[in-house]
């Protein structure tokens, strides 16, 4: 049976790997593409979206590429993953450095 | 005699190339190299693509003996040194590097064309030439031609180290080449732990307790590889086609409760829920393939037909010679196969029956590998973990108490019983990461998706939750749930272990 002492050893274990930035978000391209082909309806498209990757990623993704309005939608989810994992976006490539240092430098840790 | 084209001497040199191979791994960030292959960097592309070509040619023509030669003639260091690449080609390269990773992230056609852009470049048909009159490169060209001469002594153990030599300044481009044809899976989490999806040619168990959620994955799963437009095959060993699965898949596609829509058959759905599943499926519909295995007729006339992997990569193969290619197969799942294989072919199984045999692995690895698809096979955990509690977190013995058959998969995945929240323990026993995954997984209706449970994620303070009272199991509720669950998922009982 699970005990509290070994689910505290799981979460130890939870901070050796931290999700997978890269794969995960090219995966993510796939994803949007394909998604945004098939559905018409915007909200149906998030809501796929979401089940196929993490809101955190569509975050960075839309950051990224410019598209302020879709990167608000998934604002709250960046913020929280930081404030969870402080360190999710320093693996990022040079060019994406800068969407962890906006969300960080608006005030969050 | 020309024993490479220009293209692939031009490729050679660029891989060969320190300077040019260090600036691009340096600018994209060598362990985000998979990234911007997929979507913007054209000069690895090209690298990538030089780089398979030569060495698939060097190892399939030539042989490891090219590598000796190289060597002796001191020519491997000699490639690597010599700075045979035009500074111009740098600067583009440069160039296009810098400008598609300063800014946005181009739409992906645009990033196509400028890998066929970079191909095409002048600069690299000076590059040609400058290696085709480069003296290092006329003498590989005289080595691979001696290599020719002698395969006949090939394989030897001198060989082998010496290629491992040749190689070992590739070896991490190829290990990032391999990386990069992954097939993603769709669902977040399995994303996650399989470090963005499976690969051609891999077996994948996902074990979990009757009625713990196995079919939930299997529909999300084959759901969105045909949103991706991936052709998937789901031969079902248990379940209805008709019945079980198909409204599972119209639940899943349509966001409707299976309340909705069990028992009803589609016809008789409301007209929205129909609607909705023809627009969302839309050109993707055929995707999905379904081998109905409870129905399959052997054909006698063939001594090896027997319901098993056999006859699924049968199915495969004539599908294949329709033109329908797939990436993917789940079978679904173990137990119910082996059941039918037993039937079928009048063997006793009994000893084999908690597993596969290890004839059926065999074809489903040799399957695997020439269809180039990613199998994943369903199975039910041991007695031990299907008769626990939901508290109880499965671990390595749960799988392995399959024995030893986890050295057959490439990813082992176990899932505990769900409890009254349909929160369930999930353990990866044998993952893509480096450590043992345990997380809790929500496994509600036709979605799956990782929880943040307590006890497990850390705190906004870093500090951690204990469990929490409300993912504890009412006693009576959870043996009434939990029966309830394993009597509707299947009508298929048996005894394992």
């Amino acid at each position: 049976m699970t005990t509290g002492k070994a689910v505290e050893g799981y979460a130890k274990d939870a901070l050796k790997y931290r999700d997978d930035l890269p794969s995960l978000m090219v995966n993510a391209v796939d994803y949007v593409s394909k998604i945004f082909e098939q559905f018409a309806d915007i909200d149906q498209c998030f809501t796929r979206l979401v089940e196929m990757t993490y809101p955190y990623i569509l975050y960075v993704l839309f950051a990224a590429e410019g598209h302020t309005e879709m990167a608000k939608r998934f604002r709250p989810e960046i913020e929280e993953q930081l404030k969870r994992y402080p360190s999710t976006l320093d693996n990022l490539p040079e060019s994406f450095r800068k969407i962890g240092e906006e969300v960080k430098n608006a005030g969050l840790k | 005699m020309q024993v490479l084209n220009n293209q692939e001497l031009a490729f050679l040199a660029v891989l060969g190339h320190p300077e040019l191979t260090s600036r691009a791994l340096k600018l994209v960030g060598r362990e985000h190299v998979d990234l911007f292959h997929r979507t913007f960097s054209p000069a690895l592309n090209v690298m990538w693509q030089g780089y398979t070509e030569v060495i698939k040619k060097y190892k399939k023509e030539y042989g490891l003996r090219i590598s000796k030669d190289l060597i002796a003639a001191g020519l491997s260091e000699k490639l690597q040194a010599s700075n045979s690449i035009p500074g111009e080609m740098l600067d583009k390269c440069d160039t296009i590097l810098r400008r598609l990773m300063s800014g946005a992230i181009p739409p992906l056609e645009e990033g196509m064309s400028l890998i066929k852009e970079l191909v095409q470049l002048d600069a690299n048909r000076k590059i040609s030439a400058a290696v085709r009159h480069n003296p290092d490169i006329k003498a590989l060209q005289e080595a691979v031609d001696r290599t020719k001469r002698t395969m006949s002594t090939l394989d030897t153990k001198a060989d082998v180290n010496a290629g491992k030599a040749l190689f070992s300044p590739f070896k991490d481009i190829e290990e990032l080449a391999t990386h990069s044809v992954r097939i993603p899976t769709g669902i977040n989490w399995l994303d996650e732990v399989s470090s963005g999806g499976g690969r051609s040619g891999e077996l994948w168990l996902i074990l979990g307790p009757s009625g713990g959620g196995k079919t939930v994955i299997a529909v999300q799963y084959s759901c969105a590889q045909a949103l991706m437009g991936n052709n998937t095959l789901w031969a079902t060993y248990e379940q209805s086609l008709e019945g079980d699965i198909s409204e599972r898949l119209i639940s899943y596609v349509t966001g409707h409760s299976l309340d909705d829509i069990r028992d009803k058959g589609f016809n008789n759905l409301e007209p929205e829920i129909q609607q909705q599943f023809w627009t969302a499926t839309a050109g993707v519909a055929d995707k999905l393939q379904a081998l109905d295995m409870t129905k399959y007729e052997v054909d006698e006339q063939d001594p090896q037909d027997n319901r098993g992997m056999y006859s699924v990569w049968k199915h495969v193969r004539e599908l294949k010679a329709k033109g329908i290619v797939f990436k993917s197969i789940i079978i679904d799942w173990i137990g119910a196969m082996m059941s039918q294989v037993g039937a079928a072919t009048g063997k006793d199984l009994s000893k084999a029956f908690r597993f596969m045999t290890q004839a059926e692995i065999d074809i489903a690895r040799a399957m695997a590998k020439e269809e180039n698809v990613q199998i994943i096979f369903f199975h039910q955990t041991n007695k031990k973990s299907q008769n626990a509690k939901p508290t109880y977190a499965p671990d390595k013995t749960d799988s392995k108490d399959m024995s030893d058959m986890n050295n057959y998969f490439d990813i082992v995945l176990t899932l505990g019983n769900r409890d009254k929240n349909n929160i369930a323990w999930f353990n990866g026993a044998k993952s893509r990461k480096a450590q043992e995954i345990r997380k809790t997984i929500e496994l509600k209706g036709a979605y799956s998706k990782f929880v943040l449970a307590d006890g497990y994620i850390p705190n906004r303070d870093g500090n951690f939750y204990k469990p929490s009272a409300e993912y504890e199991p009412d006693a009576e509720d959870d043996d009434e749930v939990l029966n309830r669950r394993r009597m509707a998922a299947s009508s298929y009982s048996r005894e394992i272990n």
